[in-house]
């Protein structure tokens, strides 16, 4: 910047804050505050939506039929298993796999309970199968008593390995293997099982199941199929999976109001920021005014003079963002072992940059409408 | 004269633009065209070194941005601070702060250089300096100089010297030989 040449505007605008090193340290540490607290309340917000979908998000069919007036996919009715031949005579159904999911009592060897929520799949069709089996094989969940739970929840249902005996809904289960990293947005850890083992548990005849999923044969076109099994099964919900999966995210994350408290701790975070940020400089244009009112004496228009205090508010937002930013990975790095996910996808740390700037840019207002006004005759006062 | 302020009444126009009318951006643009300014106390920028000081000015101007450091540099030599370019305001004397000013005020060739008592914030030797600064500016580089002063000492250095007194003009004269003294070549500051 000095060797080749400057630009004006920022070569003050670094020297403004550098100059006054406490004050700029001031507004760092307001930003990345204030980036830390958006980043970790969005990241939780985004980590807690995926957990409400992740049964949709984990299997590949295309189509879900549920009982009529399902609202999410942890709380479900019943259906009866002989809709699942209906379904497959419906043209361009492939094959139709059944899926349970019914809240339970898990009696710890200690004698606790916990809430859990247990998942029963066919092993056939794999639809519900877990998927970040770490510990165990699949077949294993073929004996009569098989779970799989996920080491994330192991202690809180006081198991530690493999073999251990528990009681769900006071009867014998064995634990025969773990996932790592299956979350649940109710914090009722899933348990896995095979299909029969999930009804009887749940006091389910063989005769009913919770879901039918849906695969369409190669070519069919999804909307049409789902459609036709609408007409043709009547009394029940037909959804493509997507649309099921955005149904459940927004149950649980704002008809419930959860991710409300969420988004109001992220906004919080950027008044703070625009507050903070906003403080400082006007802080620094106060001290700095005598030098804008000679910019402006030897002809700066108040653009050049706007620029720098942007370029400003820019610097710190950049300081900030990086500083900010790196604690949020390291909470999210930390998160990835608790039962609470933190998740930064790059998308989501784009918007956190979007915001970062947005709300530097929002606290450099206050300086620049004070620099609109500035009267170039100061010098001479 | 500056641009700072519109006239209350009658006319006032420089270099062909009358001053009516025109709004705070069309003023400033003017002087940014036209008119160097040298203050009393300098106005330099405390977090700039000399020769940034002057570049700020060449930016505003429009210089190319390759070439601002070394056009910088030459006005602050031709001002004899070859030695001072990368020293801070703080760390100037005050004859060289105000020749550090003036190398701003010339940046980018203003026709017109308007200086506020600039020796005011001098000693006496150190104001003689400047002074003659001034006057060698306005013979060698075409430049108008119009010097604001309270100061008497500053009256040989004029080649025209009004005389305003409560706001009305009561001496217009016309040196015949001014005496600039010094060369703006020297630094005779510690």
């Amino acid at each position: 910047m000095t060797e080749r040449g400057i630009d004006g505007t920022t070569l003050l605008a670094w020297r403004n804050l550098a100059h006054d090193r406490a004050r700029f340290a001031a507004t760092i540490v307001g930003v990345v505050f204030a980036v830390m607290l958006m980043g970790v309340q969005l990241g939780l917000l985004v980590g807690f939506t995926r957990t409400t979908s992740g049964l949709v998000d984990n299997t590949d069919a295309p189509l879900w039929i549920t009982p009529a007036g399902t609202t999410n996919l942890d709380i479900a009715g019943r259906l009866e298993l002989r809709r699942r031949y209906e379904a497959l005579g419906v043209p361009g159904v492939e094959r139709v796999d059944p899926l349970m999911m019914q809240f339970g009592f898990w009696t710890r060897p200690d004698g606790g309970s916990e809430s859990v929520g247990l998942v029963g799949f066919d092993p056939v069709g794999g639809q519900g199968a877990p998927w970040r089996l770490v510990e165990g094989r699949p077949a294993d969940l073929e004996r009569d008593d098989a779970v799989v739970i996920d080491r994330l929840y192991a202690r809180k249902l006081g198991v530690a390995r493999i073999g251990d005996t528990v009681e769900i809904n006071r009867r014998r289960a064995r634990v025969v293997g773990f996932t790592q990293g299956i979350r649940t947005f109710t914090q009722s850890p899933y348990v896995f099982m095979h299909h029969r083992h999930a009804q009887r548990l749940a006091g389910f005849p063989v005769t009913q199941t919770t879901y039918l999923l849906v695969h369409t044969r190669p070519g069919a076109d999804a909307e049409t199929v789902r459609a036709a099994l609408e007409r043709r099964l009547g009394a029940v919900d037909v959804w493509h999976a997507r649309d099921l999966a955005r149904q459940a995210q927004t149950y649980w994350m704002i008809t419930t109001g959860a991710g409300s408290a969420l988004l109001l701790a992220a906004a919080l975070g950027l008044i703070v920021g625009i507050v903070i940020v906003g403080q400082t400089l006007y802080a620094t244009t106060m001290d700095r005014l005598p030098e804008y009112a000679t910019l402006r004496a030897i002809g700066a228009p108040t653009g050049y003079l706007n620029r720098v205090i942007l370029k400003q508010a820019a610097i710190s937002a950049a300081i900030g963002y990086a500083g900010g930013m790196l604690a949020v990975l390291i909470v999210v790095a930390l998160s990835s072992r608790t039962n609470v996910a933190v998740a930064m996808p790059p998308w989501l740390a784009a918007v956190l940059a979007a915001l970062t700037v947005l709300m530097c840019a929002f606290g450099a207002i206050v300086s620049v409408r004070r620099l609109m006004r500035i009267d170039p005759t100061a010098v001479f006062q | 004269m500056g641009c700072l302020l519109r006239p209350g009444g009658g006319e006032v126009a420089l270099f062909g633009h009358s001053l009516a009318g025109l709004d705070a951006e069309a003023l400033a643009r003017l002087r940014l065209r036209h008119v160097g300014f040298v203050f009393q106390h300098y106005n330099l920028f405390p977090t700039l070194r000399a020769w940034e000081n002057v570049a700020i000015a060449l930016d505003l101007k429009g210089v190319p941005r390759a070439r601002r450091r070394a056009e910088a540099e030459r006005l602050l030599d031709r001002l004899g601070l070859a030695d001072r370019r990368d020293h801070f305001p703080a760390e100037l004397s005050g004859g060289q702060k105000q020749r550090v000013a003036i190398a701003r005020a010339l940046a980018g060739a203003p026709e017109l250089l308007l200086a506020d008592e600039p020796t005011a914030a001098l000693d006496g030797r150190t104001g003689q300096e400047v002074a003659a600064v001034l006057h060698e500016l306005a013979h060698r580089e075409g430049c108008a100089v119009v010097v604001v002063s309270h100061d008497p000492r500053m009256e040989r250095f004029g080649d025209r010297i009004l005389h305003l007194e409560d706001g009305r003009l009561i001496d217009d004269r016309r040196p015949s030989a001014p005496d600039p003294g010094a060369s703006i070549a020297h630094d005779r500051d510690p």
